[in-house]
């Protein structure tokens, strides 16, 4: 097997607030081969859009990367400095964001601002990167691109919103694409066909996808392998089907349990009880402790993150190897 | 008006219901100094009757009207045109009607005051009312947090002190204390994590087997509906286009445009699937297609979808839908799925 495209080793991501160090990403392992898709599952507060932050370089103080490695081909973006990130930054490695907004600017064309993005990474004239924003707005199912090329993001629904900021992220045929809950915010429909649009591109041009969300269904559509975070651990990771198919960390049970469609109707729905804890006082040992039917004395340790295909962080799984504690550092 | 005739009087019962909104042509826009405001058509002749204990899902797309129609129903908005009844009474006549209609937002941060400890946000109401007294207030309140599943000892705090699942309960303990009969929930789980989402379905299942609560349960998400609706209402750009009890709906969908949902739901039982979904932008409510509205959008639209508005119509018993492939003589060809009943 070839280098992986990422590699993020025991990734650790900080924030100091008024209360103590808050450690929003605690040691996140994890690759991501080319082509491949990654979806990164977990409810609010469990680090993952953060992880994907730290990956992108935008960690702002008083936030910031205290332990770890993201190897991309190789080379180590902690290490980077910022002119370097920003050459690698919408060219190799881009972002989608739940709100297309926080991609475009409201006063600029979204041509200025698609032909910016080309030519900040290549030397190329304006109409010639004009055509190449057109025929992707094209591709990403926008109708009369020509005339949108000249529209403000206000001018746009919210559905085509997204896809402007969708095809800025593409429109450098990055290697990786980071998106981060796209789709959260849109209809059912623009959200079917968005996901339809991002499939086929990533396909067609080997892009790999981390795809972060809470939304177990989407990812089952997309994802060829899921990761479920909580409390800034990865906390169970394999195929698509293993995990699906046989959840085995009590958490990621409870999620699969907790939405509807998976039960009959009318019944009760698996309730996880209680809720995240406080990250910047978390429990000891698993942090999923508190919460779980199946804890015991061992959970007081942290569980160390298991080898193999289907990877698991928990003294006492519903199936599997169960992990062993972890060594202090 | 004169609903009351069978007793008892549903929960709720519209007639030829519109709401409209912007201004009709001032003077500046006469004079042609001023734009003319486009009128949004928010809902456009909405017949619905919703009998009491019964827990209708109403699920549309934004622009839809679903929570103009819930604010409606709860009295918060007056209609432009057409009939409102809750409970046989006008929500706009009859102020006690406000008692028995709750409504439940989307998101408990904005609908709960951030200077209000919790114990004043739910025993307000009630002391306005003359449901609780003074001297009994505050075991009053207890029971309400208590039935939520809120730690009564917690009620001298301040929203913010809450989680975002905990807030949602104080809303629902809030609704509670007034003793409504009939709730509407506009969007109510939309923000909160499956987990905690998980949790306040259940409390609303819950409180409708103890309370005989009937529900107006507004959601764009279709496996809530599911889960927990007995009858699923879907509206397009101010119109309803299909009204079928839960199991019937999900089992024979008759309009083009519920086919297309539901094929479009991310389900987990479905790996690396390949969406086909239905094409094109949802119209402005500003100015909605002629015809059938969902015409632009319908692999099935013939020339009459595009000139004449199709009726509401019973295909099977509860069952109705607004689609003229339902009328065999007229369409030319059946609907692609051949579940008409």
């Amino acid at each position: 097997m070839t280098a992986p495209l990422l590699e993020v080793r025991n990734l650790r991501t900080r924030f100091r607030t008024d209360r103590g160090d808050l450690d929003a990403v605690r040691d996140v392992s994890f690759t991501l081969q080319a082509g491949e898709t990654l979806g990164l599952v977990g409810e609010s507060g469990s680090g993952k859009s953060v992880t994907g932050f730290s990956i992108m370089g935008l960690i702002d103080p008083p936030g910031r990367i205290v332990g770890g490695e993201i190897l991309f081909r190789g080379q180590d973006l902690t290490k980077l400095d910022e002119e370097a990130m920003r050459s690698l930054r919408g060219n190799r490695i881009a972002m989608v964001f739940q709100d297309p907004m926080m991609t475009l600017n409201p006063v600029l064309r979204i041509s200025t601002q698609m032909i910016e993005t080309i030519r900040a990474h290549e030397t190329i004239d304006d109409a010639t990167a004009r055509v190449r924003a057109r025929d992707l707005l094209g591709t990403m199912g926008i109708p009369s691109p020509e005339a949108r090329l000249d529209a403000y993001p206000h001018q746009l629904s919210g559905g085509m919103r997204q896809r402007v900021a969708i095809a800025i992220a593409l429109i450098n045929k990055p290697d990786l694409i980071i998106a981060d809950e796209p789709t959260t915010a849109l209809d059912v429909s623009i959200q079917a066909q968005i996901l339809a649009e991002v499939q086929q591109l990533t396909r067609e041009s080997g892009t790999a996808l981390l795809w972060i969300t809470h939304d177990l269904s989407v990812i089952a559509g997309i994802a060829d392998e899921i990761a479920v975070m909580y409390a800034g651990r990865i906390v169970e990771q394999g195929s698509v089907d293993a995990v699906l198919d046989h959840p085995s960390h009590p958490y990621t049970a409870g999620l699969i349990g907790s939405l509807p469609g998976t039960s009959a109707p009318g019944s009760i729905l698996v309730q996880i009880p209680g809720t995240t804890p406080d990250m910047v006082d978390p429990p000891q040992g698993c942090a999923f402790g508190p919460r779980c039917a199946r804890r015991d004395d061992a959970c007081e340790r942290q569980p160390a993150f298991t080898d193999g295909a289907h990877r698991l962080r928990c003294f006492h799984p519903l199936s599997g190897t169960a992990s062993t504690a972890e060594v202090p550092a | 008006m004169n609903m009351t005739a069978t007793p008892p009087a549903p929960a709720l019962e519209t007639r030829k219901l519109t709401r409209h909104f912007g201004r009709p042509d001032g003077l500046a826009v006469k004079l042609h100094l001023a734009k003319r405001q486009p009128i949004i058509r928010a809902l456009d002749g909405i017949d619905l009757t919703i009998s009491t204990g019964e827990f209708v899902g109403l699920v549309g797309e934004s622009g839809s009207g679903k929570s103009t129609l819930g604010r409606i129903a709860a009295g918060l908005l007056p209609p432009s045109t057409g009939e409102v009844a809750v409970f046989g009474r006008s929500p706009q006549g009859d102020r006690s009607v406000h008692r028995d209609v709750q409504l439940i937002f989307q998101d408990p941060q904005a609908s709960l005051n951030p200077r209000m400890r919790v114990t004043e946000a739910i025993g307000e109401a009630p002391l306005v009312h003359g449901i609780a007294s003074r001297a009994e207030i505050d075991d009053y309140v207890c029971a309400q947090m208590r039935r939520a599943g809120l730690d009564p000892a917690l009620r001298q705090r301040f929203p913010h002190q809450f989680s975002g699942g905990q807030r949602q309960r104080i809303s629902i303990a809030r609704a509670l204390a007034l003793q409504p009969r009939f709730l509407v929930c506009d969007e109510s789980v939309a923000s909160l994590d499956v987990s905690i989402q998980a949790q306040i379905l259940n409390l609303f299942m819950q409180l409708r087997r103890e309370l005989d609560l009937t529900y107006l349960f507004i959601s764009h998400d279709l496996r809530v509906v599911q889960h927990i609706a007995d009858r699923v209402v879907i509206m397009y750009l101010g119109r309803i286009v299909e009204d079928a009890p839960a199991a019937r709906f999900f089992a024979h969908p008759n309009h083009p445009y519920t086919q297309g949902l539901l094929a479009e739901i991310p389900d987990l039982k479905q790996r690396r699937r390949v969406y086909a979904p239905v094409k094109g932008e949802i119209p402005s409510p500003a100015a909605p297609p002629p015809g059938c509205h969902f015409h632009p959008r319908c692999p099935a639209a013939f020339d009459r979808c595009r000139i004449e508005r199709p009726a509401l119509r019973a295909i099977a018993p509860g069952h109705r839908s607004a689609c003229h492939l339902n009328d065999v003589a007229a369409a030319p060809v059946r609907a692609q799925t051949g579940e008409i009943a």
